[in-house]
């Protein structure tokens, strides 16, 4: 998409070449793309063909481990897998599981989108675990916000303006993150459920004592409305087993019935969840946010809206958060039916979407966003004191700024 | 440190524009008598006061509206103030300008405890919502120490956060939406419903701004599950840094306590005279840890850091046996600013931040420093994340010592920057520290910092002479001008 034969490729090696690299070109007004692992360069609002392409290739480093602080400092084009595996020698973690780890998802390419996995309910996002970072803006300045210690609250925190600005306002260079322990031990429950046996299961547990990490429910693209919930919680072996009889009980008190799956099986789901999120080049990836309690409603009409078009629709929900991923298959036209539709339909039940992968006659035809939100006028003003030629990923908030 | 204060000539508020004022926000929202102005002269910082023009109190967010409409259309400052509880001089009014007080938008506008959170007013105070999420067995995180009377449009502003951030995190982590009344007088929502906002988190910016990006009018807010189980022990040792060497400990089994709190000889001294709570004196040093969560995993936990303290040196450990002790403990903990008066006829409160495995060395350089210095600093603080309130003691009947105490106060706080942390862990930079942030940040991280805020306030009358360095506040900046290369090109500006 962006890339044409014009298009020159960096990777700068620090932050002097990121910054040089950046500033050269603001007085030309060349356009730029950042990438990392580029495994989802094409996701969110269409970029147009940019100039120039700068990779985080080269900066990817880790740059320090503090195990004593769990903080650690890397460069932005440093894999999550790359990272967890350093981290591990000293029993520590980023506490992320996206999807996206796998095929390399970066670090500044997870801040970037806001990426996040299951385990965002005990944990949460890159929001969340990014206390500090080193930006380069267009012009070439580079910019610190944050620090090394968790608790700061001095200055602006420009580290979350840039948690899903996807590109568009500047390259994350470096990254300082807050770490956490590796949990000793982890158990899923896996049990059969319908969505709204399945919301109300998640609000049953989250009232049951016990902190679960993730709770995740899954439907493949037709059937019969039964879904697998999966539940997961992290800790110490007491603890774990003490846990999962309890969230067990929990969820039979609700008519389900759950099984604690051996540590093998577990991971198989999870990686088959984590699968389901992706989509091929072929289908739509809609990613939908409403309140929890919603979700039921938001499901059946995803349902009803594909049945009428003859998609199918697999979907993968962080069913006590309310967000679900929906992947679609079908002919491109009837996907962008039901993409568009039920787009209008979350956003009636105060909800929102985006779009992710879809094919490109889908992505040329509908908006990856939706209806500005009433702060785009403020997020445009931001992007002209940040980006004042529209340099970085341009196009990729199209309507919005 | 203090500033003078001149009485404030009101000669913006005309008669007329105070009667649009009036129209705006009604009769009792509007305040222009001079002894009641004064009420308004300074936050929890008393050393800093400034008499406003005008304070108006609106009830809705269409009021703040319009009272901010009135001040852009004829560019009149405006501060945004909460219970003024603030120890940074946030709220300080502006020379002409008016204060907003938020204290009468106390509305709950709803409580969802199936979604486990709420939506209030910015004058609801921290408790407050804890108070009313009860019923639900929820709770709102955040626990400044100053919960009981602060407001969540305050902790809002300076991303407030108590003894639970370790575990629980900041306001930031705790607030899913807000509504923004934008210095040009414009209402938006930032946040809101779905968990995953898209696009660049303008919400993550607003919060822990100080007011000088807008006026918070709604706040939606997370709430928690009460925890099942709660542990608490207090561990005396013979040194700060066997203390520290137990917190790393901690840490490093893979613990992540609900708090761990430290106090000192003399912070064990100035409680114990005034609460009794039965901190051990003849300790150096004593950590309050505290676990909670889910019963059998608490337990465990607790063990853990029980056999930890044992094992780095402790000299006694005591475990509450009942709820009343646990309480008294922690008003001990939690009294322990107030409690100084006791020690030290005048002292001044420090906040800053240092990476936790540097805790033993920083306490040692800062003992060395107040010998030097022939003052006493008493230590209490969040040691789980570093955070220090060093207390510097000072009595101000002695001529020169109010300023040598201050001194101090700020080579710790620099001290705590060049060991890698932070100017400001809680109580944020406001009119305190804004000499301070050149030390954190470069002048291109502070000329960046202001490009986000003139995109919000082009005019710069919303909390103006906040958080960023102004020659008035810090002397001249260091350095001649130097613009910025692409400044003369006339391609960027410096507002
Ligand atoms: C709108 C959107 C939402 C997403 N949400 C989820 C989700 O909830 N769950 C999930 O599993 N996956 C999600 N993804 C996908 C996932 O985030 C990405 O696959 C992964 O994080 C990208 O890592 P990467 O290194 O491959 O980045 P790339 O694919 O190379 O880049 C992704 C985006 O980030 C920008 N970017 C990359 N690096 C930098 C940098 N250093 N500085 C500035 N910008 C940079 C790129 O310009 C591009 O916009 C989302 C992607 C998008 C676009
Ligand atoms: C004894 C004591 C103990 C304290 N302990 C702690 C602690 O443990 N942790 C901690 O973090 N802080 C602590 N503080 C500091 C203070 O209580 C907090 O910063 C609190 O959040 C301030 O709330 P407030 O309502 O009093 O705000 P104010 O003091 O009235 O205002 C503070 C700042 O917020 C801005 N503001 C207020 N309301 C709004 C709004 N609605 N919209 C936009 N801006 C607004 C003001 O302009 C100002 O800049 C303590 C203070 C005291 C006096």
């Amino acid at each position: 998409m962006s890339d044409t034969a014009q298009t020159e490729q960096i990777a700068p090696h620090d932050l002097d070449d990121a910054s040089r690299a950046l500033g050269e070109g603001q007085a030309t007004g060349r356009t730029v793309l950042f990438s990392g692992a580029d495994t989802k360069s094409q996701w969110g609002g269409v970029v147009d063909p940019t100039d120039l392409r700068i990779s985080t290739d080269g900066l990817n480093d880790l740059i320090s481990h503090q195990p004593g602080d769990m903080t650690a400092v890397v460069g932005a084009g440093m894999p999550l897998r790359t990272l967890q595996t350093s981290l591990a020698e000293q029993g520590q973690w980023l506490a992320l599981d996206p999807a996206t780890e796998q095929a390399g998802a970066t670090i500044g390419g997870l801040l970037a989108t806001g990426d996040a996995g299951p385990r965002r309910l005990r944990y949460g996002t890159m929001r969340d675990l990014a206390i500090g970072a080193t930006i380069v803006l267009a012009d070439g300045t580079i910019v610190h916000s944050g620090s090394h210690v968790i608790k700061n609250v001095a200055g602006y925190d420009l580290t979350k303006l840039f948690h899903g600005s996807l590109g568009s306002l500047g390259l994350i260079a470096e990254v300082i993150l807050r770490l956490h322990p590796l949990p000793a031990t982890s158990s899923t429950l896996r049990a059969t459920a319908t969505v709204s046996e399945a919301t109300i299961a998640a609000s049953a547990l989250s009232r049951s004592g016990v902190e679960p990490t993730a709770i995740e429910w899954s439907q493949p693209g037709t059937g019969d409305g039964s879904g697998t919930l999966l539940v997961r919680i992290d800790g110490s072996a007491s603890g774990t087993s003490a846990g999962s009889s309890r969230l067990a009980k929990v969820l039979s008190d609700q008519g389900l019935s759950a099984h604690l799956l051996d540590p093998d099986v577990a991971d198989r789901h999870w990686a088959t969840f984590a699968e389901a999120t992706r989509g091929s080049t072929e289908e739509t990836v809609v990613r939908a946010g409403a309140l929890p309690d919603r979700s039921p409603q938001a499901i059946q009409a995803l349902r009803t809206l594909a049945d009428e078009h003859g998609v199918q629709a697999a979907v993968a929900s962080s069913i006590a958060l309310g967000l679900h991923t929906a992947v679609l298959s079908g002919s491109a036209d009837a996907q962008m039916e039901v993409a568009d539709q039920w787009r209008r339909r979350v956003e009636t039940l105060g909800g929102s979407c985006s779009l992710r992968n879809r094919p490109a006659v889908v992505a040329d035809q509908l908006s990856a966003f939706g209806t500005p939100p009433s702060s785009a006028p403020l997020l445009r003003a931001v992007k002209h004191k940040l980006d004042p030629y529209e340099r970085c990923a341009p196009g990729r908030f199209r309507g919005w700024y | 440190m203090s500033v003078d204060t001149p009485v404030a000539r009101p000669k913006t508020i005309t008669t007329q524009l105070r009667r649009q004022f009036v129209a705006a926000v009604g009769e009792s929202g509007v305040i222009s008598e001079p002894a009641q102005l004064r009420t308004y002269e300074c936050d929890g910082l008393t050393g800093y006061r400034m008499t406003p023009a005008l304070v108006v109190l609106p009830q809705s967010t269409e009021e703040v509206s319009a009272a901010v409409r009135l001040c852009a259309a004829h560019g009149v400052p405006f501060v945004a103030r909460g219970a003024g509880t603030g120890l940074s001089g946030g709220a300080l009014p502006v020379a002409d300008g008016i204060v907003i007080g938020l204290s009468r938008m106390r509305d709950v506008i709803g409580i969802d405890p199936d979604n486990e959170r709420m939506t209030v007013q910015p004058g609801v105070t921290n408790s407050g919502i804890s108070v009313l999420a009860s019923p639900y067995g929820l709770y709102f995180a955040p626990d400044p120490s100053s919960q009981i009377v602060c407001t969540v449009g305050g902790n809002v502003a300076e991303n407030s956060g108590g003894a639970h951030c370790l575990k629980y995190g900041f306001t930031s982590n705790h607030v899913l939406g807000v509504t923004l009344v934008t210095p040009d007088g414009s209402i938006m929502h930032l946040g809101g419903d779905t968990t995953d906002s898209i696009g660049p988190d303008l919400l993550g910016v607003v919060v822990g701004s100080e007011g000088t990006l807008g006026i918070v009018t709604e706040v939606t807010v997370r709430l928690l599950r009460r925890p099942e189980s709660v542990r608490t022990l207090v561990a005396d040792f013979d040194s700060v840094e066997d203390a520290g060497q137990a917190v790393s400990g901690l840490v490093a089994a893979g613990v992540i306590p609900a708090a761990v709190e430290m106090l000192d000889k003399l912070a064990i001294e100035a409680c114990e005279q005034a609460t009794g709570a039965g901190f051990s004196r003849d300790a150096a040093a004593a950590l309050i840890v505290e676990l909670d969560g889910f019963d059998t995993e608490c337990e465990a936990d607790f063990d853990t850091a029980r056999r930890l303290c044992e094992s780095n040196a402790a000299t006694g450990i005591r475990i509450p046996t009942s709820t009343a002790e646990r309480a008294l403990i922690w008003q001990g903990r939690k009294s322990a600013f107030a409690a100084m008066g006791r020690i030290s006829p005048d002292y001044f409160v420090q906040d800053g931040v240092i990476p936790r495995s540097k805790l033993g060395p920083v306490l040692t350089q800062i003992a060395q420093m107040a010998d030097d210095a022939g003052l006493r600093v008493a230590n209490v603080f969040h040691a789980g994340d570093g955070n220090l309130h060093p207390l510097v003691l000072y009595d101000a009947r002695h001529v020169g010592e109010a300023e040598h105490a201050e001194e101090l106060a700020t080579a710790i706080v620099e001290l705590c920057v060049s060991s890698g942390g932070s100017i400001s862990g809680e109580h944020g930079v406001g009119a305190d520290k804004a000499c301070s942030m050149m030390k954190m940040f470069t002048p291109d991280d502070l000329a960046v910092m202001k490009r986000v805020r003139d995109a919000f306030d082009p005019d710069g009358i919303c909390n103006p002479g906040k958080l960023f360095p102004t020659p008035r506040l810090c002397g001249e900046l260091p350095g001649p001008y130097r613009p910025h290369p692409l400044e003369t090109a006339g391609v960027i500006g410096r507002g």
